[in-house]
């Protein structure tokens, strides 16, 4: 076995983790741990235990267990309009038990089945105390459930198997990691609940004085607690996984029945860090501009040509089409015939293929805590595999490099770079980015891209050019214009065109440099092939955080894992992009007047 | 004379005057109502607004520790908003379409602040008249196209305006308090090791809500709620799932009974399950049977109660046993089912299933729905059905859903009642009539009292827990695992013989199209001629492969939440 790797970086201070408090520096396999540490404590001796499982499972022995506990306080606030709609203080420990059966190359996952269990659970409801006998109890249930699991999904896979011709390239199911050590100290920052509530109901009521926003809502989640992992190749971490999070939404109608909405999200790893009350009312302030401008605005038609992304928005465009097309999920196995659920990459055959510009760089790394002095939102020690990120040079000089890659195998990377972030599917883990920096070696400033987007739209006789300010990113509207969206996209981009969040604020250009903000406003046919004719990078660059989550378009306030992310970015000019207004039917304006219209 | 007594309590401690809310309510209605009926096409021809707040905290344990801390408060607003006439409007049933729902619980503000409040009813209001007249125009559209139904009662009845004002005492809780008890009476489970998964959960919370409608109903009333589960949950070597309950309920926490109760209740669940994880498997049988009367009261609401809810008597897609037998015997002649959500206490338990007003505000009363065997008639609630053109308080739901007519307090009373003693003597002479090796004593069924807390309540199903053989020859009872009743129940109920003369109380949690509402049935234990049981489904993954880890509960490897780490 190879010897522990210690983590010691100034990273690991940076989120609280006290250097000193990383007690674990050994060499031997056997952890010594502290007896006031409890969880650690049973999770080390219920895995020892776990290894008698495979004295019952025949050929089918697991060959790796692993532990996953987040111990997390959580306070949640909803206000609206100046008052507070829920409160919710809740402590939980959600824990994740893994088990493989058979072997690093050939084990439970990658079948359509995978992971399904049909047998009845009795794991599942943590102890809040720490409890070693009831901690013991729980990993030996949960141990239990999963290893059930994971024969009788390799019983299904062996059976498909047996019906299929195997493929031409068979890849290995699970890889090697060195085990890591690393215990950080446990830092809890206080909280004050009755603050954050009045907090929240003020900024709430900035929406009131705008008469165009029918609805809106602010949401504030604190969550902290610190995630332990510990592995039966020797891996065990404690690092602290806290997210101070607000988000504000607003809708307004225009006159003809469109619904528009604004939206703004603010994250941060660290408490320390989250924007002061001034700052967030400014940027929720920003929000209600925009739908009373939007409201206003009027109604956008089809275009195709130049079009100007100004870093916000392009930043917000590269975390989608670059971004959620690094992560590479494996086709499962299946019987023949059957239809499997199924995203690919759109970049997944494209390695060594030019995807950007030649002057063109991205890379995703995790390990940066801060981009010119202020905090990176994708910032972090491990991933869900217990795996520390490393950088990754994505593209390089326009041509894709690499992928970003968990503990599954993928063609041509064998091993995980760290960026297991989100829960996937058919037993493996999906990747996400961490902090993504798109340079690029030929940079102009913003104001002489705007000139050269009105010489380009003058030379093509077009009456206008238009410029992107902002994504709807991560995705704000409601679940059916999601949908409405998602057809749209299947339409226009053929089946693998994934929807790609609408612009917010898109402005005409006119020959006299006259910006002109449009409503109602998609992308046409829009993949990852646009990225080739980009003309021009900006010399200003943007940085944009978000919470990403396992669902489309990083839907804002959905899902249960949240993975902040960072993505640097210029501007960028783009030769040629479509656009076009949805078709869906309006709703017409409330038949009542709002009720301080009437007062 | 009680429920006389405990309403003149509930009115003494109100404060007999109309809340903020529900004058911003109130006003909201009035500003959109005036507005609709001018400008809507079609009009609506009745309103009404209801919140429900609640307040509550749960805390479940399990084995010394706590599992669960949570505390909610919310309020939900449903709209309703009837378009047409009372004879013809958008709530009007259309075979092969299911029952239509306008309404959606829409959160609001948990202060009174008039302006958010104003906002987001206004937004409900016009979310729901949209969906109302979108459905209206397209009934009245299809009506040429359809035959006559054949229930052609009216859509909505008139009823007499409501105004009353009472609030429940705001919750108090110890949190800290609450954590110790519920722990140490958790910890008894630690003695059944074959209890994978137990807990002991406890939650208190008080409901609250209110009812404006343009008749000019104007109601806020409310009732405190405090109830204790406990739960044991085992396989069986064949792996059989198995698990048994207990549980109180009350009005006030104080009024739970004392600990070494409780704890006598946690050793009873253990060692039934403990014996079930034993007991041999039933057998398919036919023959006599006892029902305890917890058994029988969810019989009755189960087999009996969902049949006699007025609105499946008009919905043509149901089975409508009972639709055409009013003034017809249904039960044996000994015995009365009377629903009663008047009735707040049963003894010194609490029922579950009582309210002073539906959730449609139509004041709560006693029905009798089963008079000495002969069906009377139905819940009712503002839906008439034919023959029925009145409420009587019985139209009830959880936020979110539309109002169907459902249950309150079922109350199962009998003429022909005997001793516990001779009705297990009737039982062994008629095992011995039907010369059958041995009868069957169902001691307690499960009710919907699954979980608390994140997931939610579930729904409320039958199912035998713990069950007896009962021999003839004075052998003792046997527990027996594995009973599923079958065969036509209702048939059972006409072989019922003669009942006990003590009466159990069953609280639940019963779910249906119109969500969860409490729940209670009462009802003496059973003895009847003819039961059929087989054995149930049965899960058949097998127990933990490895042995239950050593328990080593030292003092130093423990630390309760709340303290401060090291």
């Amino acid at each position: 076995m190879t010897a522990h790797r210690l983590i010691l970086r100034g990273g690991a201070l940076a989120v609280g983790l006290a250097a000193s408090a990383a007690w674990l520096i050994s060499q031997s396999t056997t952890l010594s741990i502290p007896p006031d540490e409890i969880l650690l404590k049973a999770m080390s001796d219920e895995l020892a235990r776990s290894k008698q499982l495979a004295v019952v499972a025949g050929s089918d022995a697991p060959y790796f267990f692993s532990y996953m506990l987040t111990d997390a306080e959580t306070l949640r606030i909803s206000a609206s309009m100046g008052a507070v709609v829920n409160v919710s203080r809740s402590r939980f420990r959600s824990p994740s038990t893994e088990v493989r059966v058979g072997s690093y190359d050939f084990d439970n996952t990658g079948h359509v089945f995978s992971g399904i269990y049909s047998g009845s659970r009795y794991d599942g409801n943590w102890p809040l105390d720490d409890d070693y006998a009831n901690f013991r109890s729980e990993l030996w249930l949960s141990t239990d459930r999963a290893f059930k699991a994971a024969v009788e999904s390799m019983a299904r896979k062996r059976a498909s198997m047996n019906n299929s011709n195997a493929s031409a390239e068979s890849l290995p199911d699970f890889s090697k990691v060195a085990p890591v050590v690393s215990i950080g100290k446990v830092v809890r920052p206080k909280v004050d609940d009755q603050e954050w509530t009045a907090r929240t109901s003020r900024l709430a009521a900035i929406f009131n004085g705008t008469k165009e926003v029918l609805s809106s809502g602010v949401e504030l989640q604190l969550i902290q607690g610190p995630t332990t992992l510990m592995n039966s190749e020797g891996t065990a971490v404690r690092y602290n996984d806290d997210m101070y999070w607000v988000y504000a939404k607003a809708e307004g109608q225009a006159p003809d029945g469109m619904l528009l909405h604004d939206a703004v999200s603010i994250q941060s790893l660290e408490l320390d860090k989250f924007p002061n009350e001034a700052d967030m009312r400014k940027s929720m302030a920003e929000v209600a501009d925009n739908v009373r401008a939007l409201v206003h605005a009027p109604m956008a038609e089809s275009y195709s040509g130049p079009v100007l992304l100004e870093p916000r928005a392009a930043a917000q465009l590269m975390a989608q089409l670059v971004g959620d097309n690094l992560r590479v999920p494996r086709r499962p196995m299946s019987d023949p015939g059957r239809n499997v659920p199924f995203a690919p990459s759109e970049l997944e055959n494209r390695l060594n293929a030019r995807v950007l510009p030649d002057s063109f760089d991205v890379t995703d790394d995790p390990t940066q805590a801060t981009f010119n002095g202020k905090a990176l939102a994708g910032f972090y020690p491990f991933d869900i595999e217990g795996v520390a990120p490393r950088p990754v040079n994505v593209v390089e000089k326009g041509v894709l490099k690499s992928f970003l890659t968990t503990r599954q195998p993928i063609k041509g990377f064998p091993v995980s770079n760290g960026h297991a972030r989100l829960p996937g599917s058919y037993g493996a883990f999906s990747a996400a980015i961490g902090n993504l920096f798109v340079k690029s070696s030929e940079t102009t400033p913003l104001a002489d891209l705007k000139k050269r987007l009105i010489e380009m739209t003058t030379s093509r006789g077009k009456p206008y050019g238009m410029l992107v300010r902002k994504l709807d990113y991560p995705y704000s509207a409601s679940g059916t214009e999601l949908q409405s969206l998602a057809q749209a996209s299947a339409q226009s981009g053929g089946s693998s065109a994934r929807p790609v969040s609408p612009p917010i604020l898109i402005y005409r250009v006119y020959p006299d440099g006259r910006e002109e903000l449009v409503r109602g406003m998609r992308f046409r046919g829009l993949t990852t092939r646009a990225l080739r004719d980009i003309l021009a990078a900006s010399s200003e660059t943007a940085q944009f955080d978000y919470v990403n989550v396992a669902a489309p378009l990083a839907i804002l306030g959905a899902g249960g894992y949240l993975a902040p992310a960072s993505v640097v970015s210029p501007g960028l000019l783009f030769e040629e992009l479509e656009f076009e207004p949805p078709t869906d039917q309006l709703p017409k304006a409330p038949t009542v007047p709002p009720p301080n219209a009437s007062n | 004379m009680r429920s006389l007594t405990a309403l003149f309590a509930l009115i003494s401690s109100c404060a007999c005057a109309q809340t903020p809310l529900v004058k911003i309510l109130s006003d909201e209605l009035d500003r959109n109502f005036t507005i609709l009926k001018q400008k809507g096409d079609p009009p609506p021809y009745f309103m009404s607004y209801e919140v429900t707040s609640t307040d509550s905290y749960v805390m479940v344990a399990s084995r010394g520790s706590l599992e669960t801390q949570q505390h909610n408060q919310s309020r939900y607003l449903d709209v309703t908003v009837r378009d047409g006439t009372q004879q013809f409007d958008n709530y009007h049933l259309v075979a092969n379409e299911n029952r239509p729902r306008f309404t959606v619980a829409t959160p609001i503000a948990l202060e009174d602040n008039a302006a958010a409040i104003r906002q987001a009813v206004w937004l409900a209001t016009d979310r729901t008249y949209r969906g109302a007249s979108q459905r209206l125009i397209r009934l009245k559209g299809d009506e040429k196209l359809r035959t006559a139904a054949v229930d052609t009662s009216d859509d909505f009845a008139k009823e007499d305006p409501q105004v009353f004002f009472s609030s429940p005492a705001p919750l108090k809780f110890n949190a800290a308090e609450w954590a110790t008890r519920l722990r140490k009476l958790s910890a008894e489970f630690s003695k059944y090791p074959g209890a994978l998964d137990s807990s002991v959960q406890f939650e208190t919370k008080t409901t609250t809500q209110i009812i404006v409608t343009t008749d000019g109903t104007r109601l806020e009333f409310g009732r405190p709620f405090t109830r204790m589960i406990i739960v044991a949950n085992g396989k069986a070597q064949d792996g059989m799932d198995l698990s048994t309950m207990e549980s109180f309920e009350t009005d006030d926490p104080a009024k739970l009974p004392k600990d070494s109760d409780i704890l006598a209740a946690v050793q009873k669940a253990g060692a039934n399950l403990t014996g079930l994880l034993k007991a041999p498997l039933s057998d398919p049988y036919v023959g006599p049977a006892i029902l305890s009367g917890r058994a029988a009261g969810v019989l009755f609401h189960e087999i009996f109660g969902h049949r006699i809810e007025g609105h499946r008597q008009k919905d043509e897609s149901e089975g409508q046993t009972f639709t055409k037998s009013v003034n017809l015997p249904v039960l044996p002649d000994f015995l009365s089912v009377i629903f009663d959500p008047t009735r707040k206490q049963f003894g010194d338990v609490m029922l579950n299933g009582y309210y002073l007003y539906d959730d449609e505000g139509v004041k709560a009363r006693p029905v009798t729905v089963v008079d000495k065997g002969i069906l009377k008639t139905f819940l009712m609630s503002r839906s008439p059905i034919q023959g029925f053109a009145n409420s009587n308080g019985h139209g009830r739901k959880s936020p979110g859903n539309e109002i169907v007519s459902r249950q309150s307090n079922l109350i199962v009373e009998s003429t022909k009642q005997v001793s516990d003693a001779d009705l297990r003597k009737m039982l062994i002479d008629e095992v011995k009539r039907q010369n059958k090796p041995y009868g069957l004593y169902f001691d307690e069924v499960s009710s919907g009292y699954t979980t608390t807390g994140r997931r939610g309540l579930q729904a409320f199903t039958v199912v035998p827990l713990v069950v007896y053989r009962v021999y003839p020859d004075g052998r003792p009872d046997e527990l027996v695992r594995g009973v599923d009743i079958v065969g036509t129940p209702l048939a059972s109920f006409a072989k019922i013989v003669a009942t006990s003369d003590k009466m159990s109380v069953f609280n639940g949690i019963c779910g249906a199209e119109s969500g969860n509402v409490p729940v209670s049935a009462i009802a003496p234990a059973l003895l009847v001629s003819e039961i059929e049981v087989q054995r149930k489904d049965s899960s058949r993954d097998r127990p933990p492969y490895l042995s239950a880890p050593p328990a080593n509960l030292r003092s130093e490897f423990r630390s309760e939440i709340g303290e401060s780490r090291p």
